[in-house]
């Protein structure tokens, strides 16, 4: 069980928790209310359809397997605050011409607590790093997965704030009010198909290399020595050269509504220095 | 005949990164927040950058996940807390007795690493709180995350640039290096790069660059024989405005009169290389 001592943190990136932000709508009238019930369900099956893509290992039985994934996931989105939340406000979203403050109330700090997942998940992923022997390009992409997600979220906020002003504005006048809602969910959704397919990426490669090093169901996502000789190295590589094309699509895609960000302070942080005295000493 | 042709500067790596002078890192903030709508780099700058933060980041993520990581279970080291200085410090002066980088420069670059990396994780473990225990995992792991993200920002000023993709000409980059006497491959590329973009879209551009020892030092001969200008960040508004007075670069060269025998080698390089005329 998660719950145990022994096992990885609920931050490990073994659930794919799908779009951060949502879909604008004037109210929700007749639409579909996705509760919190229905948000836990929809997500097990996410999961659970990605799961039958991955490879398992002979001594592990695909029904078996998916018990403990049904299991385990609802168990972990149960606990999930951040997960509650999001219901939460992608309820705001589907109905703002009502709920707007809320929604602006809530959003900037699911964000920040989202990130501070994602520093989490960077986090376990180290430290699952160090106790094996996988490639640094396991490590590399999945970082670089992670801080494309986080730069998204900054490029998020940045954007909503933009609009918010012309939400206000228009308050009480549904069509250009519904406007701005379609120019926000036409460039969110391109953002988050985007997301999307690199977050289903990261936690398939993830759940192959804990899947393949678990000797029974009772061991995966446990702390554990992560052997490559029992990974299918071409499926690895291959997982990884999907992950990092995904990675890129994402990075030049965010790069087209990023500012020019200046340079990090010298004096701000000892990684940036010791990086940059060591690129001194070796550059040619 | 056309005047005011700039097209704007192109920056090298050194405008982009941090800087532990105060007064060039006002100078390269200064710059930047006032032309960074009309700043470029070429691929070359990008590439050569990014391969350097690379690097950086592998060799300290090395030496903490595999080496240090051994060394304080070999010593049967589980936690660590901001009194285990001396642990760490034997790991280093091990390191640097036995550990073979395979870098095949400078014979003391595997100190000087070394050094560098031993500043860090002395800095970070003196900054734990005085009671504070952690496994040597969360340690180093911690340690990976806080790399990871620098790495990352590291590239970031990079990546809100527009680059221009440009290969660099054997025969401009062998010419740089005879007649300019710069020696280092990878700068005579960048200027190299900047030349090609000049003369093939006729617009002036600008090499920013903080670089005294291998470009600023040699900016008189790259104006004079190349008609590239080379500038600090400070003075960089100043020479776009007195290029927006001087004809397009392709006329400005033309109209030299009585061309040096080193202007006539580069205009037949580039004539050749660009399949344009420059020379009259």
């Amino acid at each position: 069980m998660l719950s145990s001592s022994s096992a990885r943190s609920v931050s490990l990136s073994k659930i794919v928790r799908d779009d951060p932000s949502f879909s604008l709508e004037f109210d929700n009238v007749d639409a579909a209310f996705r509760d919190y019930k229905t948000a836990i369900a929809e997500t097990i099956e996410t999961n659970l359809s990605l799961l039958d893509e991955i490879p398992l290992p002979k001594h592990l039985s695909l029904d078996e397997v998916r018990g403990f994934f049904r299991k385990d996931i609802d168990t972990d989105l149960r606990k999930d605050q951040l997960f509650e939340k999001a219901v939460e406000v992608g309820r705001y979203a589907k109905n703002m011409s009502k709920s707007m403050d809320a929604y602006f109330r809530e959003i900037f700090d699911l964000h920040e607590k989202r990130k501070e997942r994602l520093r989490q998940e960077m986090f376990e992923i180290s430290k699952m790093f160090i106790s094996s022997d996988l490639p640094l390009s396991f490590l590399k992409t999945i970082e670089d997965s992670i801080l494309a997600e986080r730069d998204y979220l900054d490029i998020f906020d940045k954007e909503i704030r933009k609009e918010r002003r012309d939400l206000i504005a228009y308050r009480n006048n549904r069509t250009k009010f519904e406007r701005v809602c379609d120019i926000h969910n036409l460039w969110v959704k391109q953002f988050n198909e985007k997301q999307k397919d690199v977050e289903h990426e990261r936690v398939r490669m993830i759940w192959y290399v804990d899947l393949n090093n678990s000797a029974s169901v009772n061991e995966i996502f446990k702390d554990k020595i992560i052997k490559t000789s029992l990974l299918d190295k071409k499926i690895l590589l291959d997982y990884t050269s999907r992950l990092q094309k995904r990675v890129h699509e994402t990075e030049t895609q965010n790069a087209s509504k990023t500012e020019f960000r200046p340079f990090l302070l010298y004096e701000a942080s000892d990684e940036a220095r010791a990086m940059l005295e060591i690129m001194q000493i070796i550059k040619p | 005949m056309s005047f005011g042709q700039v097209e704007g500067f192109f920056v090298d790596a050194c405008v982009l990164l941090p800087h532990s002078s105060a007064s060039t890192r006002k100078s390269c903030i200064a710059f930047l927040k006032e032309h960074v709508s009309r700043c470029m780099l070429c691929s070359s700058v990008k590439d050569e950058a990014f391969s350097l933060i690379d690097q950086s980041y592998t060799i300290i993520l090395h030496s903490l996940s595999s080496d240090l990581k051994l060394f304080l279970q070999k010593e049967g080291i589980q936690e660590l807390t901001n009194r285990n200085g001396t642990i760490l410090a034997d790991f280093f002066a091990e390191q640097k007795r036995s550990m073979k980088i395979t870098l095949p420069t400078r014979s003391n670059v595997r100190n000087e690493i070394m050094g560098e990396i031993e500043d860090y994780v002395a800095s970070r473990l003196h900054s734990m709180k005085d009671g504070f225990k952690t496994t040597i995992e969360d340690f180093i792991a911690s340690l990976m995350v806080e790399l990871a993200i620098t790495e990352h920002d590291l590239k970031a000023p990079f990546t809100g640039l527009k680059t221009v993709d440009i290969k660099p000409d054997n025969s401009i980059t062998s010419l740089i290096i005879l007649r300019a006497l710069i020696g280092n491959p990878k700068d005579v590329e960048h200027l190299s790069s900047a030349l090609i973009f000049q003369f093939r879209e006729n617009k002036w551009v600008i090499f920013v660059t903080i670089d005294e020892t291998d470009i600023l030092s040699k900016q008189k001969e790259m104006l004079d024989v190349f008609a590239l200008q080379c500038s600090k960040p400070e003075w960089a508004s100043d020479y776009y405005h007195k290029m927006t007075r001087l004809k397009s670069p392709v006329e400005h060269f033309r109209e030299i009169k009585n061309h040096t025998e080193k202007q006539k080698e580069f205009g037949n390089t580039m004539e050749k290389a660009l399949d344009i005329r420059i020379l009259s």
